[in-house]
């Protein structure tokens, strides 16, 4: 029974080691609507950047679920995406918190490409 | 805020009704009146409508989800000259234990009260009876023969966190 219980512990992924790797330093993030609640009269988010809050803020309309608005420029630098709604009434909702994203190209290399056969001399 | 009775205003009140009793006496008293109120629905998009009904001592809310989503977090709010005693509801056709979440009198108008009850969460109908408690007559769940006209609906609102939070390449 631990021995089940020891192995599926192992297997379920958990939050605490999800990550994002970006290649490139420019972060895109996404959302999507609240599932419930009051009519959405626009978004509030920010970035944490490297550990610190509010690095960059902005708002996004009720129909705009797609922001562009950060670029790591040091490898291994990191950030979190932070969102709430706020209905058409002015009430706010809890925040939503991304997975942390890493500016990590891809690394390594890899097999050569085109390979064929020439003519002996 | 809790309400203490003012006993030597219950006196004076009950002076003045003696009177006025014995001349309503002499005219009759409906057995009960219905009214299809609209009432202070809000926000508008609720889908929810009201009616009530008042026989002696006793009013009776009813409540209608005309939408097909549930209606969430809803509480009502009667103003009445005085303490209400909740009798009993039903939700959803279920009885229900709703809440009181808030009493005060206010100083400012003598014999208002305001009692806010919460209902909920509901998909169908809510019943509400309650009894004003105190007088002889139902006038003082009333002003002048009158329903009191400050009477209304007030969602709860809320709104869910944004889902699906990522990144993309």
């Amino acid at each position: 029974m631990k021995r089940f219980l020891l192995l599926i512990m192992l297997c379920v992924p958990t939050a605490a080691f999800a990550q994002f790797n970006d290649h490139d330093g420019q972060l895109v993030s996404r959302w999507h609507a609240p599932a419930f609640g009051a009519p959405v009269d626009h978004y509030i988010w920010s970035y944490t950047i490297n550990g610190v809050a509010d690095s960059i803020a902005g708002i996004a309309a009720a129909n705009d679920t797609l922001n562009n608005a950060v670029s790591l420029s040091v490898i291994g630098n990191w950030a979190i995406f932070n969102i709430a709604a706020v209905s058409i009434f002015g009430d706010t909702s809890e925040a939503a918190v991304s997975d942390t994203a890493y500016y990590n190209p891809e690394s390594g290399i890899g097999p050569p490409e085109g390979v064929t056969w020439l003519q002996g001399p | 805020m809790e309400y203490t009775p003012n006993i030597s205003a219950q006196i004076c009140r009950r002076a003045f009704i003696l009177p006025l009793l014995s001349a309503i006496m002499a005219v009759g008293l409906p057995s009960s009146q219905s009214y299809a109120e609209t009432g202070i629905i809000y926000p508008d998009s609720a889908n929810v409508s009201f009616s009530r009904e008042v026989s002696q001592d006793t009013t009776t809310v009813f409540l209608v989800n005309q939408g097909v989503n549930p209606v969430e977090n809803l509480f009502i709010s009667e103003f009445t000259g005085s303490p209400t005693i909740l009798l009993e509801c039903v939700k959803d056709g279920l009885p229900f234990d709703v809440p009181i979440i808030e009493r005060e009198f206010d100083t400012v108008y003598a014999n208002r009260y305001v009692t806010r009850w919460l209902i909920g969460t509901f998909g169908q109908a809510v019943t509400l009876k309650y009894y004003c408690p105190g007088y002889d007559s139902y006038e003082l769940c009333w002003s002048a023969g009158q329903p009191f006209a400050i009477f209304g609906i007030m969602p709860q609102r809320h709104i869910g966190p944004p889902t699906d939070i990522g990144w993309q390449q």
